[in-house]
């Protein structure tokens, strides 16, 4: 374990002089003060069908989807380089010729690259939180526990990224797997909501496609009804069940391509 | 007895479109100081990467300290200093070796000292602190030495350990692998350098387009052959295909005949070879061969044959 939490150390130093990163946090931080637009003191809702109590959660679900958004466009351009980089400047080669198995190499990346991931989203989490309270009064802590809910899709998204940045050029692997979660996602919408399904029959191609791709949509869904009622919670132990399997394969599969790659 | 530290048997390595180690057998013993000498694309990098799983082999074993190369566990005793070194530029040199420590599985007490030790060793204690990115080519390759020695090996795979370095580094390199030879680590030296080779090595294999084209000790390889230059007067083709049965390799320039000759006992059958058909002899002198000739003709030789 000490030798994968050394290469996740390294991970984290060399991911940390990534401008981009700091690019990435700067449209966060739009994100974070968007918050302030979206807290409901200045809306006016006498008149309206929804109470206060429901935009607050409408804006704060908003707000914590774009942070989402902003965290896995994060995951995407971390774990798109991680591998890439190592083995384009040649980096891995005194570390993988120590007596460290591939698979803790790789173990090593993913704990780095998630480290960094997942304490930019605590951070902004914490962030818009307090910007909320601070504009509305309220602020709703169930925030971390749809964090925790969705976490597993990061733990994919960065899985699928790795093994695909293995086999094709990087940019493609990450807008590939984000493709995957928005497909997924819209296709959850779709089959999740019975208000939609009432007006929209999935043609069997969408159907196959909807059960073909991992629950990524599933997951999300399950997430936000931590939150919200309107969110179906009724597949959440089936979608985790899926991501659980296709992390399983990913991460078989990764360690297969990468234990034959020359090096 | 002693035991193999390296063994590699009837190893194959085929790329897309060359064979890159072709059916090569060799054998390391523990504690010799080893190097594998061969023109560029003879395959000694290639041979180099398979005895630290960097590359699998397509055919044949490879067994380093006893064990099979793929098996991490043994690495725990092996230095490796790569061709290219390429380091983390962002990190100090005391902070890559205490990563380099920690894929160890050091503690930290084991990490500084080692790190201390190995950094002085190499006379990089003094910018140990500075980043690796405002480092020369020889200062890298010098903490590449070190972090190759920062576990105390039993066995050190240098390829081509010179690369970079000047003059003065270059003995200073030399130097450090003797006292390393003296302390009884084997190493294993991967270069094009004849001289580096002849000055440290007791035993030497040449590796021409993936295959093994000789081996032994200095002396035994020398041994084999002579060089010859005979000054003869009335050269005639008859004398030239005679020479050609008992020698290897035959040029002639104006009246002087150069040969090579397996072993050394065919130099008393030359003068009468040369009386027999009506030439003189004028003079004969004969020396071992040195590594640069032997090296050169048996390279040359695989060529002729191919």
């Amino acid at each position: 374990m000490s030798k994968i939490l050394a290469i996740a150390r390294i991970t984290v130093k060399a991911e940390l002089r990534n401008k981009l990163i700091y690019i990435l946090l700067a449209i966060a931080l739009l994100f974070l003060f968007m918050a302030r637009g979206c807290a409901p003191a200045k809306i006016n809702i006498e008149k309206g069908f929804i109470n206060a109590d429901q935009i607050t959660r409408a804006g704060m679900l908003f707000t914590f989807n774009c942070i989402l958004f902003w965290g896995l466009s994060l995951c995407g351009l971390l774990a798109m380089n991680a591998i890439p980089r190592e083995l384009d400047e040649e980096t891995i080669v005194l570390t993988i010729t120590k007596p460290v198995k591939r698979f803790w190499f790789l173990a090593g990346k993913f704990l780095g690259i998630f480290f960094i991931v997942f304490i930019n989203l605590i951070a902004l989490t914490i962030g818009f939180l307090l910007f909320f309270y601070l504009r509305s009064g309220t602020a709703d802590p169930r925030i971390f526990a749809v964090l925790a809910a969705v976490t597993p899709n990061i733990i994919l998204v960065i899985s699928l990224v790795f093994l695909l940045s293995l086999v094709l050029p990087r940019a493609i692997s990450a807008l590939l797997t984000l493709a995957i979660y928005a497909t997924s996602l819209w296709l959850s919408i779709l089959f999740f909501f019975e208000k939609v399904r009432a007006y929209w029959e999935p043609s069997l191609p969408t159907q196959v496609l909807h059960y073909l791709l991992p629950q990524l949509g599933g997951v999300h869904l399950y997430a936000l009804s931590m939150m919200s009622d309107i969110f179906p919670s009724s597949m959440g132990m089936w979608s985790l069940i899926d991501i659980t399997a296709y992390l399983i394969i990913i991460w078989i599969t990764m360690l297969l391509v990468f234990q034959r790659k020359a090096l | 007895m002693t035991s193999a530290a390296i063994e590699a048997v009837q190893l194959i390595k085929n790329y897309a479109k060359v064979r890159a180690l072709d059916n090569l057998n060799l054998e390391v013993r523990e504690g010799e100081c080893f190097g594998l000498l061969g023109p560029n694309g003879a395959g000694k990098t290639t041979l180099v990467k398979i005895l630290v799983h960097l590359i699998r082999p397509t055919a044949g074993t490879a067994r380093i300290l006893g064990r099979p190369a793929a098996d991490e566990r043994i690495r725990q005793h092996v230095g490796y200093l790569p061709e290219k070194v390429k380091m983390q530029p962002f990190l100090t040199g005391s902070e890559f070796l205490d990563y380099q420590g920690r894929l160890y599985g050091m503690d930290s007490r084991q990490r500084k000292t080692s790190a201390a030790a190995c950094l002085k060793h190499v006379g990089m204690y003094d910018d140990r602190d500075r980043k690796i990115g405002g480092y020369s080519k020889g200062m890298v390759q010098r903490l590449g030495l070190a972090q190759a020695l920062l576990n105390n090996p039993r066995l050190l795979l240098l390829d081509e350990p010179a690369a970079g370095l000047d003059p003065i580094s270059n003995k200073e390199m030399r130097d450090m692998l003797l006292q390393l030879k003296n302390r009884g680590v084997t190493i294993f030296i991967n270069s094009h350098l004849l001289s580096e080779i002849e000055m440290i090595c007791d035993r030497v294999a040449i590796l021409n387009r993936g295959k093994l084209v000789g081996s032994g000790t200095k002396e035994e390889l020398t041994a084999r052959n002579t060089s010859v230059e005979l000054k003869v007067e009335g050269i005639s083709d008859r004398l030239l295909e005679k020479i050609k049965e008992v020698a290897t390799q035959v040029t002639v320039d104006g009246d002087t005949i150069t040969l090579s000759l397996r072993g050394s006992e065919p130099i008393s059958t030359l003068p009468e070879i040369i009386i027999k058909h009506g030439a003189k002899l004028l003079s004969l002198t004969s020396s071992a061969e040195s590594l640069e000739d032997i090296f050169y003709r048996l390279v040359k030789e695989t060529k002729a044959h191919e």
